[in-house]
């Protein structure tokens, strides 16, 4: 048994057979022209080439018909039609007197070396999509009739294709005749032969030295896609071993999918909310595809960052943007809440563009993070909030919106909004008549800062819900930046006051029946899961992607122990304030 | 001849296949257009120039636009930037 290891680009596992897909080396001859007319005929002898190899790509993408592949083979089309590219190899058939073949040489030379010293892995990747559209033409060039889609077996069922380099467009043709997976000598992560392996859900392992010679003809390989792995000729064990990977990894997808399916509940049956956090448009989709019970925090500023310029101050614009939101986060025709927290700036979150240069408005602050920030902006610059409040209104017939303020610390700022909410609804109502019915948003707060987490019974009655925003809250409470490299080791959410303190809000909330949840890192990290069921939270709010992950934690614990886990913590550490 | 500047939001900025899709609305558009980032001014119907900008998210590219459909050409422009290249992210 041979075994070799190479850069695991798309997931899967696979058996099959070799096939290995030998490309003559391309022969580049050199001619030295002296007619005109010579030079003439290789311009157009260069412009068929790039037709042909123009439409050769079109034909594959239409019969491919792949959304990656059609961008890939698009990007390809686009680098063969270039005009400066066309130009340039057109001057260097005439400045050379060359042919055709031996311009793309030097073109291809100097095309590699202004990306090979780029900096960007990403960019230097990209020399590989030179080399690959060059050669395409080169084939045109020689009407070459070594052609892949000649020489490559027709059907290729449970063969493992083994190449050099092959381009996109190879990778598509080896995937359209059913390989079972792909190896390849060179090629890197962020080429794009591995971009659309991916995209096809071809299993690939990439840059295996050696390959073509290390590999025989129709010996029987295991393909591991998740590790780079490779095992040529295995013994029955291995096959045994890589028939119940596959195996287990197909009953993994499946249970993901039952997961998918399953209440979200503790062990002890306790029901959970499980809340997204999102930041695009696009994000709802995945939300709700990982069964999201709705939208927990929508960073609004994230938002106005992405939408057009104008979006932060145009009304119209935003209120169709939340309707479309609204719109889309429904269930069986039921609507899922959509809480829309209102522009966080100040600190390090940027004002859009172009509402103008944030130093306008917040002319350096000596401690920023201290300083004019969340609500504390919005109100000293209510213009902008009276938009996104009325946008908001608007919007809230289409579905259930939640109107979320950040970094509150008094009371007042949230009778200042109650205000502006009041002036909006009674001039909504004026305007558009049976628009908007004003007592049906719910109004709710972040608790971030340590001075909100201390008075929660003042502040509960004055809102409908709250989220606690753990970042700042561990960040306020223990005065640490954790991006501050010389403090960041002692920045611990287990930290006996921020252990206290969420209880205290924990259980206020709960004790006064507000809703509550925590939206921030902490709702995701495993460690702290367990703490916070113990402390009463029953809604957790975090990224599409732990939704899964945290069902399953979530389903493996019983909250009565982790109830006893956290009175046993505070009994050493009595909590404070007011609960 | 219009002369804007102008923001890239999408997640992996300027990258080859979202210069792709630039490349497909420039070239459809008479007029001359050029994008610098940087201190490099290059063509933005010649993918290969816009690749060697390596403009990443965020970054503020400048576009110059001249001919008979400029404006045109300036709105289809700023709508693939601003739709983000119609990334799924």
């Amino acid at each position: 048994m041979l075994s070799l290891t190479g850069t695991a680009v798309a997931d899967g596992v696979t058996i099959g057979t070799v096939h290995r897909l030998i490309q003559d080396e391309l022969s580049v001859p050199q001619m030295t022209l002296t007619s005109d007319n010579a030079l003439d005929l290789e311009v157009e002898r260069l412009q068929l080439a790039r037709q042909g190899a123009v439409e050769q790509l079109r034909e594959q993408q239409q019969r491919i018909a792949n959304p990656t592949a059609d961008e890939v083979l698009d990007m390809h089309r686009q680098m063969l039609l270039d005009p400066e590219f066309l130009e340039f190899t057109v001057s260097t058939i005439r400045t050379d007197k060359c042919n055709a073949e031996w311009a793309l040489v030097q073109v291809q030379t100097r095309l590699l070396e202004q990306l090979n010293v780029a900096e960007d892995e990403y960019l230097r990747a990209r020399t590989d999509d030179i080399e690959h559209v060059i050669r395409l033409l080169h084939r045109q060039l020689q009407h070459d009739d070594s052609n892949l889609e000649d020489r490559l077996p027709t059907r290729l069922q449970d063969i493992i294709v083994v190449a050099a380099d092959p381009s996109p467009a190879e990778l598509v043709m080896i995937k359209q005749r059913g390989a079972s997976g792909l190896v390849t000598e060179q090629g890197s992560a962020y080429s794009h032969t591995a971009i659309l392996a991916r995209g096809l859900g071809l299993p690939t392992v990439l840059a295996v030295p050696n390959a073509l010679s290390l590999l025989k003809e129709d010996e029987l390989l295991i393909l591991d896609g998740h590790h780079g792995a490779l095992f040529a000729q295995p013994d029955e064990t291995m096959q045994r071993h890589y028939q119940q990977k596959t195996a287990a990894y197909l009953q993994h997808l499946e249970k993901q999918q039952q997961l998918h399916q399953q209440a979200c509940q503790t062990l002890d049956g306790t029901p959970i909310r499980l809340l997204a956090n999102i930041e695009y448009v696009g994000d709802v989709e995945k939300a709700l595809q990982a069964g999201a019970a709705g939208v927990g925090l929508l960073r609004s500023e994230l938002l106005f960052l992405q939408e057009k310029p104008g979006f932060m101050d145009d009304e119209q614009m935003q209120y169709e943007c939340y309707t479309r939101l609204a719109t889309a986060l429904h269930h069986n025709a039921h609507p899922l809440p959509l809480t829309v927290r209102t522009l966080d700036v100040g600190s390090d979150k940027p004002l859009p563009q172009p509402a103008g240069n944030i130093d306008w408005y917040l002319d350096a602050e000596p401690n920023p993070a201290l300083g004019l920030r969340g609500i504390r902006f919005s109100l000293r610059y209510p213009r902008w909030l009276k938009i996104q409040l009325r946008a908001l209104l608007r919007a809230s017939r289409h579905g259930h919106i939640r109107i979320l303020l950040p970094m509150i610390s008094m009371r007042d700022e949230i009778i200042n909004v109650r205000r502006l909410i009041y002036e909006c609804t009674t001039e909504l109502n004026a305007e558009y008549a049976s628009e908007v019915k004003p007592d049906t948003v719910e109004l709710g707060i972040m608790i971030e800062t340590p001075a909100a987490a201390l008075i929660m019974q003042d502040l509960l009655p004055l809102v409908d819900f709250i989220a606690v925003g753990s970042n700042d809250l561990v960040q306020y409470t223990l005065a640490i930046d954790r991006k501050n490299d010389n403090i960041s080791r002692w920045y611990a959410p287990q930290h006996p006051a921020v252990v206290s303190l969420l209880y205290n809000i924990i259980a206020t909330a709960n004790q006064l029946e507000a809703p509550v949840s925590v939206c921030g890192e902490l709702a995701s990290d495993p460690e702290y899961i367990p703490l916070l069921l113990g402390m009463g939270l029953r809604e957790f709010s975090v990224h599409p992607g732990h939704l899964l992950n945290i069902k399953q934690q979530l389903q493996s614990l019983d909250s009565g122990e982790c109830r006893e886990r956290i009175n046993a913590l505070l009994h050493n550490h009595p909590r404070p304030g007011t609960a | 001849m219009i002369n804007q500047a102008i923001q890239l939001t999408n997640r992996l900025g300027l990258h080859a296949r979202a210069a792709g899709k630039l490349v497909n609305i420039t070239s459809h558009f008479q007029s001359e257009c050029w994008i610098s980032f940087n201190n490099r001014r290059v063509n933005a119907k010649s993918i290969m120039g816009l690749l060697t900008l390596a403009a990443p998210c965020g970054a503020t590219l400048s576009i110059e636009l001249s001919g008979n459909d400029e404006q045109a050409a300036y709105a289809a422009i700023t709508e693939l930037i601003h739709n983000r290249f119609e990334e799924s992210e």
